[in-house]
């Protein structure tokens, strides 16, 4: 039976059910079950587990003679953390009589982690998951998991028949752990997070205009939403830089501000993403050199498209990077006397930016 | 028809408004024009010359020459213009004429600008002056000062009119008298506007200089010595002798002082 308030990662597994939560209930156990069976893990191996072997509480493993009962260089999820999420799963001692059984003196359980996937070994069973987001502790459980399915769920199936873990049961009452364990995607949109907010620095130049001016200055970009369109509201604040623009120098401030669309392309590793929006500016104009110098403050109004890349990852801060290019139609004169109308300001501008994106 | 709710007009309008306010903005930042006169204002009083900006300023003809604002002929945009009669007699080089002075105070160096009519040809017998550049030796010192450069209105033939510079001061070993123009055949349009320019630095040594443009073309390019540093004055004019028919008319309009050159196609006021 299915939890109906699972958490949007464990849902993100496509479990939807609460490994914390619903630790000792029965509930939790015939979903493990229903999800060896429903993800088309075939049943395989003795499934005989040894009973009656000591625990032994000597060591963090509690597995004499079996220093690393958790194995690989992973960092998410730890393999300690898989280990203690494994006990209290399924007893000491079917740990230590399915690892150490007869033929299965070196037996281990492996972790990798793959970045935005990690890969559990129990057994010979092999199962990779995709979480993104690198919920460690998540991912330890998840892992924990498939690990008691595969070395006794008979096991576990007891544990949520008696009060208290560990319990010991006869191993035939329920399927043998499975024999092929295919690779099962977590459906990305819901793995997504719900806003991402990106800061970076950024520069930002005119083309067209006589002495290009380069902005320096920082954006600050709201993507709202999990879906893989999604809104977006971006805002830069930029050091004024001097131009010339028909020969009158001036000092150029500008305040760029952008609404549009952002579709993503997810990848293993790197994240696709193009921008398409309006772009707004305040542009503030100051000549430098006339005998009457004065400043004015225009619009600029017109279409902006971007591009970027980050790191898939889901949830947190990860790197990225990205082009934009404003586009304006009709973008403000600068009028001076005696010249009239000197010009216009930069009907293209366009920026790059390096900085760090923190998923919500 | 349904209409919009209220805030989707409050929505629409406001993108309306941000369309406008995008669209073409002209931002006007300074401007490089120290002084002008359109003759716009103040009618025959011409308050743009008497109470100058730069030191002292006049405007005054001397009888029976006459000067008035007058709205026979403009230069747009504008409805009015400086109409400025002389009556050149033969052989009088006593200043008889019409003048509109900048005296003293202008900067060292400057663009000069002013639009003249000619509302028929005129026979030059001797000269007419239109514009005027002054000096001083010493600043301070009124006795010091002096003609240094004149810009003439010509009748080389019978219908045709051009211009001449006259140098009162020569440099080096010239001899004072006309400086030649660097455009050979140089004709001054009758009945339509015309813009004479220049540029006047002035300086006791080298970097003095002396540039003439007529509508927007370079005529003329004269460095060296000029008027000491500190005191310049500059004279819109009608001066003549010997002018036939007479009495000679000249309508000046949109004269201006520059830190930048105004140019054919520039703008004094917005």
């Amino acid at each position: 039976m299915l939890r109906r308030n699972s958490t949007t990662h464990e849902a993100a597994f496509g479990y939807r059910l609460c490994v914390r939560v619903c630790r000792y209930r029965r509930q939790c156990v015939i979903a493990a079950v229903l999800l060896a069976i429903g993800g088309r893990a075939h049943a395989a191996g003795d499934g005989q587990g040894t009973a009656g072997t000591p625990a032994s509480e000597s060591n963090g493993s509690g597995l004499p003679g079996l220093a690393e009962p958790v194995v690989g260089a992973s960092l998410c999820p730890l393999p300690e953390a898989i280990w203690q999420e494994l006990v209290t799963l399924v007893p000491r001692e079917h740990l230590i009589s399915r690892l150490r059984g007869p033929g299965k003196a070196e037996a281990s359980i492996h972790i990798e982690d793959l970045g935005a996937m990690f890969r559990i070994s129990v057994l010979d069973k092999i199962r990779e998951y995709r979480e993104e987001a690198r919920e460690c502790a998540y991912r330890a459980k998840v892992a924990a998991l498939f690990a008691a399915l595969i070395i006794d769920p008979a096991a576990l199936l007891n544990s949520a028949l008696c009060d208290q873990p560990p319990c010991l049961t006869a191993p035939a009452l329920v399927p043998a752990p499975p024999a092929r364990v295919e690779t099962k995607a977590i459906p990305a949109l819901s793995s997504r997070p719900l806003a991402r907010l990106e800061l970076a620095p950024t520069l930002i130049s005119g083309l067209g205009a006589e002495d290009r001016a380069v902005h320096w200055g920082g954006v600050l970009r709201l993507a709202l939403g999990r879906g893989r369109i999604v809104p977006i509201l971006g805002a830069a604040a930029l050091w004024p830089a001097d131009t010339s623009i028909g020969g009158v120098r001036l000092r150029q401030w500008r305040l760029p501000v952008d609404l549009g669309l952002r579709a993503t392309l997810s990848g293993s590793w790197i994240d696709f993403y193009g921008e398409l929006g309006l772009a707004f500016a305040l542009l503030s104009e100051r000549a430098l050199d006339l005998a009457v110098a004065g400043s004015q403050t225009g619009m600029e109004l017109g279409g902006r498209v971007g591009l970027g890349a980050r790191l898939a990852r889901r949830a947190g801060l990860t790197p990225f990077v990205s082009l934009q290019a404003d586009f304006l139609p009709d973008p403000p004169r600068v009028f001076a006397l005696p010249e009239g109308v000197a010009g216009r300001t930069p009907y293209v501008w366009v920026g790059a930016c390096v900085g760090a994106s923190w998923g919500i | 028809m349904k209409p919009y709710p209220t805030s989707r007009r409050f929505l629409l309008s406001g993108l309306y408004l941000a369309l406008a306010a995008g669209c073409g903005q002209d931002l006007d930042v300074g401007s490089d024009v120290l002084w002008t006169s359109r003759f716009e204002v103040g009618g025959n009083s011409l308050p743009e010359w008497t109470p100058v900006p730069f030191g002292f300023g006049s405007a005054s003809a001397v009888p029976p020459n006459t000067m008035e604002v007058s709205s026979e002929r403009f230069h747009l945009p504008g409805n009015f213009a400086a109409k400025l009669t002389v009556t050149g007699t033969a052989d009088n080089t006593a200043g008889i004429g019409a003048s509109l002075v900048q005296n003293g105070g202008l900067p060292n160096q400057a663009y000069y600008s002013a639009w003249y009519y000619l509302p028929q040809s005129v026979s030059v017998g001797y000269y007419w002056v239109i514009m005027k550049f002054r000096f001083r030796a010493v600043p301070d010192d009124p006795n010091t000062a002096g003609e240094l450069f004149d810009v003439n209105l010509t009748s080389p033939s019978s219908g045709v009119m051009s211009l001449r510079l006259y140098d009162h001061q020569s440099a080096g070993n010239l001899p004072p008298g006309d400086r030649q123009l660097a455009v050979s055949n140089l004709a001054v349009a009758v009945n339509a506007w015309f813009q004479i320019e220049a540029f006047y630095r002035a300086a006791s040594d080298s970097t003095g200089q002396l540039t003439l443009w007529l509508n927007g073309q370079q005529i003329l390019d004269l460095p060296g010595p000029t008027g000491a540093p500190g005191w310049v004055a500059w004279d819109v004019v009608s001066v003549g002798n010997n002018l036939t028919p007479e009495p000679a008319i000249l309508y000046v309009d949109d004269c201006a002082i520059s830190k930048s050159r105004v140019g054919f196609t520039g703008l004094i006021a917005k």
